[in-house]
């Protein structure tokens, strides 16, 4: 028979606290508590509420990691508060923990946030079959494993926003759609029912706005609850965007491309060429970061730049891979 | 099925309705007790898990009445600690347990009056169905006054053949 014991710890908890109708700033509230090896990050939430103020506020509903309202920020971790075990947040953080909203910036009332900019975006990449679907077919429309397998789980996502306020160019970018929407614009250019030619996609390559903006950081593979690694989606877009076609000559895929083609001359990353070929005659205003570079030996002359070993090798592997145009 | 939706009949709301949930509102935000709504939610929690799940007694659901009437003259003792207009989840808890206090009345008398057993109703003083008095579907009303009187309505038969429960 194998043994289970339940066995508590005491944890200080620092959590946000902020009422957006009566505080000007916010503050942080010290709570002390005996924790069970049971408990999960939401058990927290509510005992703040139910047993020492009943005017601590945050979302919750389904409390099975299936609504996606309670993702909040443990130790500026993003977290699924339903989800997450405490005595596993304790063996990663230790006894000292803070709660604090997804986004602070956004903070309406304690956990609870402003989560607008997060819907207009999943809005704006039209999020829905399109398709010109007869209104009395004969018969189902068969997806078969194979197909539904393309979509990669991007349908599992809960919409806790936990990946859309981990992404630091959320944070900085208005325009950009962010991770989540990014991940629902793949489920539907990956279903076969699918019928949005290049309407969806075109939308993908704007910029500012569009996928060439992701920094490839994965905060947001790592924010996610779900394992939906959004990232591996944005990149499959940028892959569609060659594959159809779509991805005209911009500064941002012209930075994909030196990429591919830096390898492809020398096996490694030539930085100042890639620099050049992104953006051409405007590279001008990169020269004071150029000589820095060039100082500390981060780029050399075209003419004293490396080659990788095995380059033969790699050329091949690079033509072998590549199956867009450009 | 679906079309018998279109014959139901709604009262109109009035004034008075409105009123009514206006007053409810202020009450929970502005009295001034020494009772929370969450003490009392677990006391009605764990009385009704004990005295009202599937499996009941008459004498059970007598001590589950007994502690619902208490809990509703506690209830007007509450106090909250939230006055805020703004996602204010200590209002709607307080509002959602007023309701739970209502309907866990009108599950008990009507348990209590059901001296049979059928389904997930399950008296353990009359453990068989009993078809000749209580083939019929319980109707509940709640006077001012937090009274319940009950009344009862055929079943529309014809869908399923009655006959006894043998698995």
């Amino acid at each position: 028979m194998s043994t289970h014991n339940i066995n508590t710890q005491k944890v200080n908890f620092k959590v946000f606290r902020f009422n957006a109708d009566v505080d000007y700033l916010p503050y942080y509230e010290d709570y002390t508590m005996e924790v069970t090896s049971e408990e999960v990050v939401l058990d927290i939430l509510n005992r703040i509420k139910w047993d020492l103020d009943g005017s601590f506020s945050y979302r919750r509903s389904c409390r099975h990691g299936i609504c996606g309202a309670c993702a909040i920020k443990l130790n500026g971790r993003a977290t699924l508060a339903c989800k997450e075990n405490m005595n596993d947040m304790i063996k990663l953080f230790g006894n000292d923990i803070t709660l604090e909203p997804l986004s602070i910036k956004r903070a309406v009332k304690d956990m609870i946030i402003d989560k607008a900019d997060f819907w207009q975006k999943h809005d704006a990449v039209k999020p829905y079959l399109i398709s010109d679907i007869d209104e009395y077919p004969e018969h189902e429309h068969l997806v078969s494993p194979k197909q539904a397998e393309e979509l990669d789980d991007a349908d599992l996502c809960i919409q806790c926003g936990a990946c859309h306020y981990a992404c630091p160019v959320v944070e900085i970018n208005d325009e950009f759609f962010g991770p989540a929407a990014f991940a629902k614009a793949y489920r539907f250019e990956a279903d076969v029912r699918d019928e949005a030619g290049t309407e969806r996609l075109t939308e993908m390559h704007k910029e500012a706005q569009g996928v060439w903006d992701c920094v490839k950081c994965f905060e947001c593979a790592e924010a996610c609850p779900k394992d939906i690694n959004p990232i591996g989606k944005i990149t499959k877009l940028h892959l569609m965007l060659f594959d159809k076609g779509l991805a005209t000559s911009t500064v941002a895929s012209r930075h994909a491309v030196g990429f591919k083609n830096s390898i492809a001359k020398h096996g490694m990353l030539d930085e100042g060429t890639l620099v050049l070929y992104s953006e051409g005659p405007s590279i001008i205003k990169h020269i004071p970061v150029a000589l820095q570079m060039f100082r500390k030996g981060k780029i050399v002359l075209p003419w004293n730049m490396p080659k990788s070993d095995n380059l033969d090798e790699i050329q091949k592997l690079v033509k072998s891979s590549s199956t867009a145009k450009f | 099925m679906v079309s018998e939706i279109d014959n139901i009949e709604l009262r109109v709301a009035t004034k008075e309705d409105a009123k009514n949930a206006q007053a409810e509102i202020d009450f929970i935000l502005n009295n001034n007790g020494d009772e929370t709504v969450t003490g009392l939610r677990d006391e009605l929690q764990q009385c009704m898990t004990d005295n009202a799940g599937a499996f009941r007694t008459g004498e059970s659901l007598e001590i589950a009445i007994a502690k619902v009437k208490e809990l509703h003259k506690r209830f007007k003792n509450i106090r909250i600690k939230d006055k805020s207009k703004l996602f204010n989840t200590e209002l709607q808890e307080a509002i959602e347990f007023g309701h739970m206090l209502d309907y866990s009345a009108f599950i008990v008398e009507s348990a209590i009056a059901r001296k049979e057993s059928r389904g997930a109703h399950y008296r353990e003083d009359f453990e068989s169905r009993d078809d000749e008095n209580f083939l019929k579907h319980t109707m509940a009303y709640m006077d001012d006054k937090g009274d319940i009187r009950l009344d009862y309505m055929a079943v529309k038969l014809g869908k399923h053949e009655l006959k006894p429960r043998t698995y």
